[in-house]
Protein backbone atom coordinates (compact mmCIF):
# COMPACT_ATOMS: atom_id res chain seq x y z
CA UNK A 1 0.00 0.00 0.00
CA UNK A 2 1.37 3.37 -1.00
CA UNK A 3 1.61 6.45 1.13
CA UNK A 4 -1.23 8.23 -0.64
CA UNK A 5 -3.57 5.25 -0.26
CA UNK A 6 -3.60 5.97 3.47
CA UNK A 7 -5.46 9.20 2.66
CA UNK A 8 -8.36 7.30 1.16
CA UNK A 9 -11.57 7.89 3.13
CA UNK A 10 -13.77 5.36 1.31
CA UNK A 11 -16.33 3.98 3.76
CA UNK A 12 -15.31 6.38 6.54
CA UNK A 13 -18.27 8.00 8.32
CA UNK A 14 -17.60 11.54 9.50
CA UNK A 15 -19.73 13.77 11.71
CA UNK A 16 -18.91 17.47 11.53
CA UNK A 17 -20.53 20.21 13.58
CA UNK A 18 -20.87 23.67 12.08
CA UNK A 19 -20.32 22.02 8.72
CA UNK A 20 -22.72 24.19 6.76
CA UNK A 21 -20.62 27.30 6.44
CA UNK A 22 -17.13 28.74 6.28
CA UNK A 23 -14.18 26.48 6.98
CA UNK A 24 -16.51 23.65 7.95
CA UNK A 25 -18.06 23.52 4.51
CA UNK A 26 -14.64 23.34 2.85
CA UNK A 27 -13.60 20.49 5.16
CA UNK A 28 -16.83 18.70 4.23
CA UNK A 29 -15.98 19.14 0.55
CA UNK A 30 -12.40 17.86 0.98
CA UNK A 31 -13.41 14.78 2.94
CA UNK A 32 -16.25 13.89 0.58
CA UNK A 33 -13.92 14.17 -2.40
CA UNK A 34 -11.59 11.77 -0.57
CA UNK A 35 -14.44 9.27 -0.29
CA UNK A 36 -15.98 9.92 3.13
CA UNK A 37 -19.66 9.85 4.03
CA UNK A 38 -20.36 13.06 5.92
CA UNK A 39 -23.09 13.91 8.41
CA UNK A 40 -23.36 17.67 8.83
CA UNK A 41 -24.73 19.22 11.98
CA UNK A 42 -25.60 22.87 12.35
CA UNK A 43 -28.25 25.17 13.71
CA UNK A 44 -29.66 26.35 10.41
CA UNK A 45 -31.16 23.83 8.01
CA UNK A 46 -30.39 25.81 4.83
CA UNK A 47 -26.58 25.81 5.01
CA UNK A 48 -26.31 22.20 6.18
CA UNK A 49 -28.59 21.06 3.35
CA UNK A 50 -26.32 22.89 0.89
CA UNK A 51 -23.25 21.22 2.38
CA UNK A 52 -25.01 17.85 2.13
CA UNK A 53 -25.55 18.55 -1.58
CA UNK A 54 -21.79 19.06 -1.98
CA UNK A 55 -21.27 15.60 -0.49
CA UNK A 56 -23.88 14.04 -2.77
CA UNK A 57 -22.21 15.66 -5.78
CA UNK A 58 -18.96 13.95 -4.75
CA UNK A 59 -20.82 10.63 -4.85
CA UNK A 60 -20.84 9.67 -1.18
CA UNK A 61 -23.55 9.51 1.48
CA UNK A 62 -24.60 12.58 3.43
CA UNK A 63 -26.96 13.61 6.16
CA UNK A 64 -27.95 17.07 7.40
CA UNK A 65 -29.00 17.02 11.05
CA UNK A 66 -30.23 20.27 12.54
CA UNK A 67 -28.54 20.50 15.94
CA UNK A 68 -27.80 23.08 18.61
CA UNK A 69 -24.47 21.76 19.89
CA UNK A 70 -24.86 23.57 23.23
CA UNK A 71 -27.91 21.43 24.04
CA UNK A 72 -26.74 18.01 25.23
CA UNK A 73 -30.07 16.35 24.45
CA UNK A 74 -29.77 17.51 20.83
CA UNK A 75 -26.11 16.44 20.72
CA UNK A 76 -26.97 12.95 21.93
CA UNK A 77 -29.79 12.74 19.40
CA UNK A 78 -27.39 13.74 16.61
CA UNK A 79 -25.13 10.76 17.30
CA UNK A 80 -28.05 8.37 17.81
CA UNK A 81 -29.45 9.46 14.46
CA UNK A 82 -26.18 8.94 12.59
CA UNK A 83 -25.50 5.60 14.29
CA UNK A 84 -29.02 4.35 13.53
CA UNK A 85 -28.61 5.29 9.89
CA UNK A 86 -24.97 4.39 9.18
CA UNK A 87 -24.10 1.94 11.97
CA UNK A 88 -20.75 3.52 12.84
CA UNK A 89 -18.90 6.80 13.27
CA UNK A 90 -15.17 6.86 12.56
CA UNK A 91 -14.40 10.55 12.77
CA UNK A 92 -15.84 13.53 14.65
CA UNK A 93 -14.99 17.13 13.72
CA UNK A 94 -15.86 19.58 16.49
CA UNK A 95 -15.92 22.59 14.24
CA UNK A 96 -18.88 24.61 15.53
CA UNK A 97 -18.00 27.96 17.05
CA UNK A 98 -19.21 31.52 17.07
CA UNK A 99 -17.78 34.94 16.79
CA UNK A 100 -20.62 37.11 18.03
CA UNK A 101 -21.15 40.63 16.88
CA UNK A 102 -21.69 42.56 20.05
CA UNK A 103 -19.90 45.72 19.08
CA UNK A 104 -16.81 44.83 21.14
CA UNK A 105 -18.02 46.19 24.46
CA UNK A 106 -15.55 46.89 27.27
CA UNK A 107 -15.13 44.08 29.78
CA UNK A 108 -17.43 45.69 32.37
CA UNK A 109 -20.35 45.62 29.98
CA UNK A 110 -20.20 41.94 29.04
CA UNK A 111 -23.19 40.05 30.36
CA UNK A 112 -23.29 36.65 32.05
CA UNK A 113 -25.36 35.47 29.11
CA UNK A 114 -22.71 36.53 26.56
CA UNK A 115 -19.99 34.76 28.47
CA UNK A 116 -22.07 31.63 28.93
CA UNK A 117 -23.13 31.37 25.29
CA UNK A 118 -19.59 32.06 24.05
CA UNK A 119 -18.01 29.40 26.25
CA UNK A 120 -20.81 26.89 25.61
CA UNK A 121 -20.53 27.22 21.85
CA UNK A 122 -16.78 27.50 21.48
CA UNK A 123 -15.65 25.06 24.18
CA UNK A 124 -18.41 23.03 25.87
CA UNK A 125 -19.87 21.87 22.55
CA UNK A 126 -16.61 20.06 21.75
CA UNK A 127 -16.78 18.32 25.12
CA UNK A 128 -20.45 17.36 24.71
CA UNK A 129 -19.91 15.91 21.24
CA UNK A 130 -16.70 14.07 22.18
CA UNK A 131 -18.41 12.61 25.23
CA UNK A 132 -21.40 11.52 23.16
CA UNK A 133 -19.32 9.63 20.58
CA UNK A 134 -16.51 8.35 22.83
CA UNK A 135 -18.17 5.17 24.11
CA UNK A 136 -19.03 4.10 20.58
CA UNK A 137 -15.46 4.74 19.40
CA UNK A 138 -13.97 2.98 22.45
CA UNK A 139 -16.17 -0.07 21.80
CA UNK A 140 -14.91 -0.16 18.21
CA UNK A 141 -11.33 0.28 19.44
CA UNK A 142 -10.70 3.15 17.04
CA UNK A 143 -11.79 6.65 16.26
CA UNK A 144 -10.58 10.14 15.50
CA UNK A 145 -11.71 13.38 17.07
CA UNK A 146 -10.62 16.62 15.46
CA UNK A 147 -11.26 19.92 17.21
CA UNK A 148 -11.06 23.29 15.56
CA UNK A 149 -9.22 25.75 17.78
CA UNK A 150 -7.81 29.12 16.73
CA UNK A 151 -4.66 31.18 16.90
CA UNK A 152 -6.58 33.01 19.64
CA UNK A 153 -6.23 29.79 21.67
CA UNK A 154 -2.53 30.67 22.00
CA UNK A 155 -2.49 34.47 21.98
CA UNK A 156 -4.69 37.16 23.40
CA UNK A 157 -7.30 38.96 21.33
CA UNK A 158 -8.36 42.51 22.10
CA UNK A 159 -11.94 42.76 23.46
CA UNK A 160 -12.28 39.10 22.63
CA UNK A 161 -12.86 37.16 25.86
CA UNK A 162 -15.22 34.28 25.12
CA UNK A 163 -13.62 33.32 21.85
CA UNK A 164 -10.07 33.55 23.20
CA UNK A 165 -10.78 31.70 26.45
CA UNK A 166 -12.99 29.14 24.73
CA UNK A 167 -10.41 28.34 22.07
CA UNK A 168 -7.64 28.18 24.68
CA UNK A 169 -9.84 25.64 26.42
CA UNK A 170 -10.21 23.68 23.19
CA UNK A 171 -6.41 23.49 22.90
CA UNK A 172 -6.01 21.89 26.29
CA UNK A 173 -9.16 19.76 25.96
CA UNK A 174 -7.48 18.35 22.85
CA UNK A 175 -4.43 17.37 24.89
CA UNK A 176 -6.52 15.80 27.66
CA UNK A 177 -8.61 13.82 25.17
CA UNK A 178 -5.48 12.70 23.32
CA UNK A 179 -3.74 11.53 26.48
CA UNK A 180 -6.88 9.90 27.91
CA UNK A 181 -8.39 8.18 24.89
CA UNK A 182 -5.20 6.75 23.36
CA UNK A 183 -5.72 3.55 25.33
CA UNK A 184 -8.99 2.98 23.46
CA UNK A 185 -7.44 3.53 20.07
CA UNK A 186 -8.91 7.02 19.75
CA UNK A 187 -6.81 10.00 18.72
CA UNK A 188 -7.68 13.65 19.25
CA UNK A 189 -5.99 16.59 17.54
CA UNK A 190 -6.87 20.17 16.74
CA UNK A 191 -6.70 22.26 13.60
CA UNK A 192 -5.63 25.80 14.45
CA UNK A 193 -6.71 28.25 11.75
CA UNK A 194 -5.24 31.69 11.45
CA UNK A 195 -7.15 34.45 9.66
CA UNK A 196 -9.66 33.16 7.15
CA UNK A 197 -12.33 35.59 6.04
CA UNK A 198 -15.70 33.78 6.16
CA UNK A 199 -19.30 34.93 6.23
CA UNK A 200 -19.21 34.80 10.03
CA UNK A 201 -16.09 36.92 10.47
CA UNK A 202 -17.18 39.37 7.77
CA UNK A 203 -20.50 39.86 9.55
CA UNK A 204 -18.89 40.31 12.97
CA UNK A 205 -17.00 43.17 14.52
CA UNK A 206 -13.98 40.89 14.99
CA UNK A 207 -11.01 42.65 13.46
CA UNK A 208 -9.10 40.52 11.00
CA UNK A 209 -5.65 41.79 10.13
CA UNK A 210 -4.94 42.90 6.62
CA UNK A 211 -3.20 40.30 4.49
CA UNK A 212 -0.03 42.35 4.38
CA UNK A 213 0.40 41.96 8.14
CA UNK A 214 0.47 38.17 7.82
CA UNK A 215 3.89 36.64 7.05
CA UNK A 216 2.77 35.04 3.78
CA UNK A 217 1.21 38.32 2.66
CA UNK A 218 -2.43 37.26 2.55
CA UNK A 219 -5.30 35.85 4.60
CA UNK A 220 -6.22 32.20 4.14
CA UNK A 221 -8.55 30.62 1.60
CA UNK A 222 -11.14 28.36 3.27
CA UNK A 223 -10.46 25.69 0.64
CA UNK A 224 -6.96 25.34 2.09
CA UNK A 225 -8.58 23.37 4.92
CA UNK A 226 -9.64 20.43 2.73
CA UNK A 227 -6.27 18.64 2.60
CA UNK A 228 -5.66 19.15 6.33
CA UNK A 229 -9.07 17.72 7.19
CA UNK A 230 -8.45 14.73 4.92
CA UNK A 231 -5.09 14.03 6.53
CA UNK A 232 -6.44 14.24 10.07
CA UNK A 233 -9.47 12.06 9.22
CA UNK A 234 -7.33 9.42 7.53
CA UNK A 235 -5.04 6.60 8.62
CA UNK A 236 -2.10 8.77 7.52
CA UNK A 237 -2.30 10.68 10.82
CA UNK A 238 -2.64 7.62 13.09
CA UNK A 239 0.48 8.38 15.15
CA UNK A 240 -0.51 11.96 15.98
CA UNK A 241 -2.55 12.71 19.07
CA UNK A 242 -3.04 15.55 21.53
CA UNK A 243 -1.47 17.90 19.01
CA UNK A 244 -2.16 21.04 17.04
CA UNK A 245 -2.06 21.46 13.28
CA UNK A 246 -1.54 25.18 12.80
CA UNK A 247 -2.48 26.70 9.43
CA UNK A 248 -2.09 30.42 9.84
CA UNK A 249 0.17 31.87 7.18
CA UNK A 250 3.00 32.09 9.69
CA UNK A 251 1.17 34.23 12.26
CA UNK A 252 2.05 32.24 15.37
CA UNK A 253 5.66 31.86 14.22
CA UNK A 254 6.09 35.58 14.76
CA UNK A 255 4.77 38.13 17.21
CA UNK A 256 7.77 40.30 18.02
CA UNK A 257 6.78 42.93 15.48
CA UNK A 258 3.56 43.61 13.58
CA UNK A 259 4.95 42.61 10.20
CA UNK A 260 7.54 40.14 11.50
CA UNK A 261 10.23 42.39 10.00
CA UNK A 262 13.34 42.91 12.11
CA UNK A 263 16.15 45.45 11.68
CA UNK A 264 19.37 44.55 9.85
CA UNK A 265 22.54 44.83 11.97
CA UNK A 266 26.21 43.82 11.60
CA UNK A 267 28.43 41.77 13.93
CA UNK A 268 30.12 44.09 16.44
CA UNK B 1 -8.83 7.47 -7.17
CA UNK B 2 -10.89 9.10 -4.45
CA UNK B 3 -7.95 10.93 -2.89
CA UNK B 4 -8.09 14.58 -3.96
CA UNK B 5 -5.86 15.30 -6.89
CA UNK B 6 -4.34 18.04 -4.74
CA UNK B 7 -1.95 15.52 -3.24
CA UNK B 8 0.49 15.54 -6.09
CA UNK B 9 4.08 16.67 -6.46
CA UNK B 10 4.17 15.90 -10.18
CA UNK B 11 6.75 18.01 -11.99
CA UNK B 12 8.53 19.05 -8.79
CA UNK B 13 12.12 18.38 -7.77
CA UNK B 14 12.96 17.55 -4.16
CA UNK B 15 16.22 17.34 -2.27
CA UNK B 16 16.39 15.10 0.82
CA UNK B 17 19.30 14.95 3.24
CA UNK B 18 20.08 11.44 4.45
CA UNK B 19 21.82 9.97 7.45
CA UNK B 20 22.55 6.45 8.68
CA UNK B 21 19.11 6.02 10.28
CA UNK B 22 17.66 5.13 6.87
CA UNK B 23 14.62 7.40 7.21
CA UNK B 24 15.50 9.30 4.04
CA UNK B 25 14.70 6.21 2.00
CA UNK B 26 11.13 6.25 3.30
CA UNK B 27 10.77 9.99 2.69
CA UNK B 28 12.35 9.92 -0.78
CA UNK B 29 10.09 7.04 -1.81
CA UNK B 30 7.01 8.92 -0.54
CA UNK B 31 7.92 12.08 -2.47
CA UNK B 32 8.54 10.01 -5.60
CA UNK B 33 5.23 8.20 -5.15
CA UNK B 34 3.57 11.62 -5.09
CA UNK B 35 5.30 12.42 -8.37
CA UNK B 36 8.53 14.27 -7.52
CA UNK B 37 12.00 13.64 -8.86
CA UNK B 38 14.32 13.39 -5.87
CA UNK B 39 17.95 14.15 -5.14
CA UNK B 40 19.51 12.67 -1.99
CA UNK B 41 22.50 14.17 -0.22
CA UNK B 42 24.46 12.64 2.62
CA UNK B 43 27.72 11.46 4.06
CA UNK B 44 27.14 7.74 3.60
CA UNK B 45 27.16 6.58 -0.02
CA UNK B 46 25.34 3.41 0.98
CA UNK B 47 22.36 5.23 2.51
CA UNK B 48 22.23 7.85 -0.25
CA UNK B 49 22.21 5.12 -2.89
CA UNK B 50 19.52 3.15 -1.08
CA UNK B 51 17.24 6.19 -1.06
CA UNK B 52 17.98 6.86 -4.73
CA UNK B 53 17.07 3.29 -5.61
CA UNK B 54 13.74 3.69 -3.82
CA UNK B 55 13.04 6.76 -6.00
CA UNK B 56 13.96 4.95 -9.21
CA UNK B 57 11.76 2.07 -8.06
CA UNK B 58 8.83 4.51 -8.18
CA UNK B 59 9.72 5.38 -11.77
CA UNK B 60 11.08 8.83 -10.96
CA UNK B 61 14.50 10.36 -11.56
CA UNK B 62 17.06 10.36 -8.75
CA UNK B 63 20.33 12.17 -8.23
CA UNK B 64 22.90 11.26 -5.58
CA UNK B 65 25.18 13.70 -3.76
CA UNK B 66 27.78 12.24 -1.40
CA UNK B 67 29.85 14.50 0.85
CA UNK B 68 30.17 16.23 4.19
CA UNK B 69 28.39 19.44 3.16
CA UNK B 70 29.92 21.30 6.09
CA UNK B 71 30.35 24.66 4.40
CA UNK B 72 28.08 27.11 2.55
CA UNK B 73 30.05 26.51 -0.67
CA UNK B 74 29.33 22.77 -0.48
CA UNK B 75 25.60 23.08 0.03
CA UNK B 76 25.34 25.87 -2.57
CA UNK B 77 27.18 23.70 -5.10
CA UNK B 78 24.98 20.71 -4.24
CA UNK B 79 21.81 22.74 -4.76
CA UNK B 80 23.15 24.04 -8.10
CA UNK B 81 23.93 20.50 -9.16
CA UNK B 82 20.38 19.36 -8.38
CA UNK B 83 19.03 22.21 -10.50
CA UNK B 84 21.32 21.36 -13.42
CA UNK B 85 20.69 17.61 -13.27
CA UNK B 86 16.99 17.48 -12.40
CA UNK B 87 15.89 20.80 -13.83
CA UNK B 88 14.84 22.64 -10.68
CA UNK B 89 14.60 22.66 -6.90
CA UNK B 90 11.16 23.06 -5.37
CA UNK B 91 11.32 21.05 -2.16
CA UNK B 92 13.96 20.59 0.53
CA UNK B 93 13.57 17.95 3.22
CA UNK B 94 16.25 18.22 5.90
CA UNK B 95 15.94 14.75 7.38
CA UNK B 96 19.47 14.11 8.62
CA UNK B 97 20.66 14.57 12.16
CA UNK B 98 23.75 14.26 14.33
CA UNK B 99 22.76 12.56 17.59
CA UNK B 100 24.59 12.47 20.90
CA UNK B 101 23.47 11.20 24.31
CA UNK B 102 26.06 12.08 26.91
CA UNK B 103 26.25 13.68 30.37
CA UNK B 104 26.94 17.40 30.01
CA UNK B 105 29.97 17.19 32.29
CA UNK B 106 31.60 14.66 29.96
CA UNK B 107 30.75 16.51 26.76
CA UNK B 108 33.77 17.93 24.93
CA UNK B 109 33.96 21.18 23.04
CA UNK B 110 34.39 19.19 19.84
CA UNK B 111 31.19 17.24 20.55
CA UNK B 112 29.18 20.39 21.29
CA UNK B 113 30.38 22.01 18.07
CA UNK B 114 29.77 18.85 16.04
CA UNK B 115 26.22 18.40 17.32
CA UNK B 116 25.29 22.06 16.88
CA UNK B 117 26.78 22.22 13.40
CA UNK B 118 25.49 18.80 12.32
CA UNK B 119 21.94 19.88 13.17
CA UNK B 120 21.38 23.64 13.39
CA UNK B 121 24.33 24.50 11.14
CA UNK B 122 23.36 21.91 8.55
CA UNK B 123 19.68 22.87 8.52
CA UNK B 124 20.62 26.53 7.99
CA UNK B 125 23.16 25.77 5.25
CA UNK B 126 20.73 23.62 3.29
CA UNK B 127 17.82 26.03 3.76
CA UNK B 128 20.03 28.89 2.60
CA UNK B 129 21.30 26.93 -0.40
CA UNK B 130 17.79 25.94 -1.48
CA UNK B 131 16.33 29.30 -0.43
CA UNK B 132 18.58 31.19 -2.87
CA UNK B 133 16.73 29.53 -5.73
CA UNK B 134 13.29 29.33 -4.09
CA UNK B 135 13.14 33.03 -3.22
CA UNK B 136 14.09 33.90 -6.80
CA UNK B 137 11.51 31.60 -8.37
CA UNK B 138 8.86 32.76 -5.87
CA UNK B 139 7.93 29.27 -4.73
CA UNK B 140 9.42 26.57 -2.55
CA UNK B 141 8.69 24.25 0.36
CA UNK B 142 11.17 23.34 3.07
CA UNK B 143 10.54 20.76 5.78
CA UNK B 144 12.92 20.22 8.67
CA UNK B 145 12.42 16.85 10.33
CA UNK B 146 13.40 17.40 13.95
CA UNK B 147 12.99 15.82 17.36
CA UNK B 148 10.44 17.06 19.86
CA UNK B 149 13.44 17.71 22.07
CA UNK B 150 13.11 21.11 20.39
CA UNK B 151 10.41 21.71 23.04
CA UNK B 152 11.05 19.12 25.74
CA UNK B 153 14.18 18.54 27.80
CA UNK B 154 15.91 15.19 28.26
CA UNK B 155 18.87 14.34 30.43
CA UNK B 156 22.15 13.64 28.62
CA UNK B 157 20.85 15.60 25.66
CA UNK B 158 21.75 19.23 26.36
CA UNK B 159 23.63 19.83 23.08
CA UNK B 160 21.21 17.76 21.01
CA UNK B 161 18.05 19.37 22.41
CA UNK B 162 19.63 22.83 22.02
CA UNK B 163 20.37 22.06 18.37
CA UNK B 164 16.78 20.93 17.75
CA UNK B 165 15.34 24.03 19.42
CA UNK B 166 17.65 26.09 17.24
CA UNK B 167 16.20 24.54 14.08
CA UNK B 168 12.66 25.24 15.26
CA UNK B 169 13.44 28.90 15.93
CA UNK B 170 15.32 29.25 12.64
CA UNK B 171 12.27 27.80 10.89
CA UNK B 172 9.98 30.41 12.44
CA UNK B 173 12.26 33.29 11.48
CA UNK B 174 12.82 32.06 7.92
CA UNK B 175 9.05 31.62 7.54
CA UNK B 176 8.65 35.33 8.28
CA UNK B 177 11.64 36.39 6.19
CA UNK B 178 10.60 34.42 3.10
CA UNK B 179 6.82 34.44 3.54
CA UNK B 180 6.02 37.07 0.93
CA UNK B 181 8.59 35.52 -1.41
CA UNK B 182 6.40 32.42 -1.63
CA UNK B 183 8.68 30.09 0.33
CA UNK B 184 7.13 27.93 3.04
CA UNK B 185 9.18 26.34 5.79
CA UNK B 186 7.89 24.07 8.56
CA UNK B 187 9.11 21.39 10.95
CA UNK B 188 7.81 17.93 11.61
CA UNK B 189 8.84 16.96 15.13
CA UNK B 190 9.00 13.28 15.98
CA UNK B 191 8.98 11.52 19.30
CA UNK B 192 10.24 8.01 19.88
CA UNK B 193 10.58 6.85 16.33
CA UNK B 194 12.54 4.01 14.75
CA UNK B 195 12.84 2.66 11.22
CA UNK B 196 12.02 -0.88 12.34
CA UNK B 197 10.65 -0.89 15.90
CA UNK B 198 10.30 -4.26 17.66
CA UNK B 199 6.93 -6.07 17.58
CA UNK B 200 4.19 -4.35 19.59
CA UNK B 201 4.18 -6.92 22.37
CA UNK B 202 7.93 -6.53 22.83
CA UNK B 203 7.72 -2.70 22.77
CA UNK B 204 5.01 -2.59 25.40
CA UNK B 205 7.26 -4.21 27.99
CA UNK B 206 9.10 -0.86 28.03
CA UNK B 207 7.93 1.70 30.58
CA UNK B 208 8.47 4.36 27.94
CA UNK B 209 6.01 2.80 25.50
CA UNK B 210 3.39 2.29 28.20
CA UNK B 211 3.75 6.00 28.99
CA UNK B 212 2.98 7.05 25.41
CA UNK B 213 -0.78 7.66 24.91
CA UNK B 214 -0.77 5.63 21.69
CA UNK B 215 1.36 2.87 23.26
CA UNK B 216 3.73 2.27 20.43
CA UNK B 217 6.85 3.73 18.89
CA UNK B 218 6.47 5.59 15.65
CA UNK B 219 8.11 4.85 12.31
CA UNK B 220 9.06 7.22 9.47
CA UNK B 221 5.98 5.92 7.60
CA UNK B 222 3.87 7.73 10.20
CA UNK B 223 4.95 11.09 8.81
CA UNK B 224 5.25 10.25 5.10
CA UNK B 225 1.86 11.65 4.03
CA UNK B 226 2.35 14.78 6.14
CA UNK B 227 5.67 15.31 4.42
CA UNK B 228 3.90 15.25 1.05
CA UNK B 229 1.35 17.79 2.30
CA UNK B 230 4.02 20.17 3.55
CA UNK B 231 6.00 19.73 0.31
CA UNK B 232 3.12 20.71 -1.98
CA UNK B 233 1.39 23.93 -2.96
CA UNK B 234 -1.79 22.95 -1.15
CA UNK B 235 -0.09 23.72 2.18
CA UNK B 236 0.69 27.29 1.13
CA UNK B 237 -1.01 28.86 4.15
CA UNK B 238 1.03 26.69 6.55
CA UNK B 239 4.40 28.15 7.44
CA UNK B 240 6.68 28.60 10.43
CA UNK B 241 4.98 25.70 12.17
CA UNK B 242 6.07 22.55 13.91
CA UNK B 243 3.71 19.62 13.55
CA UNK B 244 4.35 17.08 16.30
CA UNK B 245 3.70 13.45 15.36
CA UNK B 246 4.70 11.62 18.47
CA UNK B 247 2.03 9.24 19.73
CA UNK B 248 0.82 11.88 22.18
CA UNK B 249 4.07 12.40 24.10
CA UNK B 250 3.95 16.20 23.88
CA UNK B 251 0.40 16.37 25.22
CA UNK B 252 1.32 14.29 28.26
CA UNK B 253 1.77 15.77 31.73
Amino acid sequence: MGVLDALNLDGINVVITGGGTGLGREMVRGMAEAGANVAIAGRRQGPIDEAADIVKAAGTKSMAVSTDVTDTAQVNRLFETVLAEWGGIHVLFNNAGIVRDEGRPPLWEITDESWRVGIETNLSSAFYCSRAVSKHMADRGSGKIVNVASGFGFRGGRDNYMYTAGKGGVVNLTRALGVSLGRYGITCNAIVPGFFPTEATNASSMSLPRGDLIPVGRTGFPREFGPVAVWLASAASDYMTGEMFIVDGGGLAGGMAPTGYGPITELA
Amino acid sequence: MPVPTDWTLEGKVALVTADARGWATVFAAALAEAGADVAIAGHSAEHVESAANAVRGMGKRAETLVGDFDGFDDTDAAADRVVSRLGGLDILIHASQTALGKPALDTTEFEWNTVMDGNAGSAFRWARAAGRRMVTQGNGHIVNVISEMAERGLSNHAPFSASQGAIQQMTRSLALEWGTAGVRINCIATGWMELNPPPLEEQQKELLVRYLPLRRKGTPDDIAALLIYLAGNFSDFTTGQTIFVDGGAMAHA
